[in-house]
């Protein structure tokens, strides 16, 4: 089973508004790690929350952080006082961010996103210079991990030459 | 060449997401390498279009998760042995 696609493909075909940040976003630029859940910058509205609701309800959504997993849910005013949204489902686990440390909001991100191509539709993904930045902003060692192979990346990659498929 | 303006970010950015090469001779790259990061990984990852990297990572997880489940079947947990 392609666990990572079908929940990202699933935000997509429900026209959920989000940039895609953190390690998923590291692993489109090239870096070489492996990422178990997906982090995104959302927007919190009622419309968008009704989407995302929408993106996972059939797939037994839970609120990973609480002591006991609850049901994933859409009781009224739920968007009041919400930060952040952490969702476990059964085809991987989704982490919905209000704010991103060193990159700002979602209004923020989207202006540094940019477009990716997929088979059933298309994402905005956090620009690489602004993941270097909220990545570098969040310090851990894991985070500095990975700003290591971005600005490798960023300093060896000659995107003026593309290659082209024989 | 870094990026300096927005407009240059977002455009070095989606030209990262089509398949390009890499000068592995910048010290950023030798740093990575030394470091014990395998940045062979990293370049053929960028000769590949974003869409096909991702389906790549799936790919792989898929198969992380399958020979773990292999594990925990039987072994029946983590650090147990036969």
């Amino acid at each position: 089973m392609v666990v990572q696609e079908k929940l990202l493909e699933r935000l997509v075909r429900h026209e959920v508004e989000f940039v895609l940040v953190g390690g998923y976003a590291a692993m489109v630029y090239g870096v070489s790690i492996m990422t178990q859940d997906i982090d995104v910058c959302a927007t919190f509205t009622k419309d968008n929350l009704e989407k995302i609701y929408a993106a996972v309800a059939d797939v037994d959504p839970v609120h990973r952080q609480t002591v006991q997993p609850l049901p994933f849910r859409m009781p009224e005013d739920f968007e009041r006082g919400l930060r952040n949204l952490y969702i476990g489902t059964s085809v991987g686990q989704l982490d919905l961010l209000g704010e991103i440390k060193g990159a700002g909001t979602y209004a923020d991100l989207y202006p540094h996103s940019v477009t990716v191509k997929m088979p059933y539709g298309e994402y905005r993904l956090l620009a690489m210079q602004d993941l270097i930045a909220a990545k570098t902003a969040m310090a851990r060692p894991k985070d500095l991990f990975v700003v290591q192979q971005l600005e490798s990346i960023r300093a060896g990659a000659l995107p003026e030459t593309t290659l082209h498929p024989t | 060449m870094e990026p300096r303006t927005l407009e240059e970010s977002l455009a070095f950015s989606r030209a990262l997401l089509e398949p390009c090469d890499v000068d592995t001779t910048v010290p950023a790259w030798r740093a990575a390498e030394e470091a014990g990061w395998d940045m062979s990984l990293v370049r053929d990852s960028l000769r590949k279009p974003a869409w096909q990297r991702v389906e790549d990572h799936a790919r792989a997880l898929a198969e992380a998760e399958e020979l773990r489940s292999a594990y925990l079947a039987q072994y029946g947990g983590p650090g147990k042995t036969a």
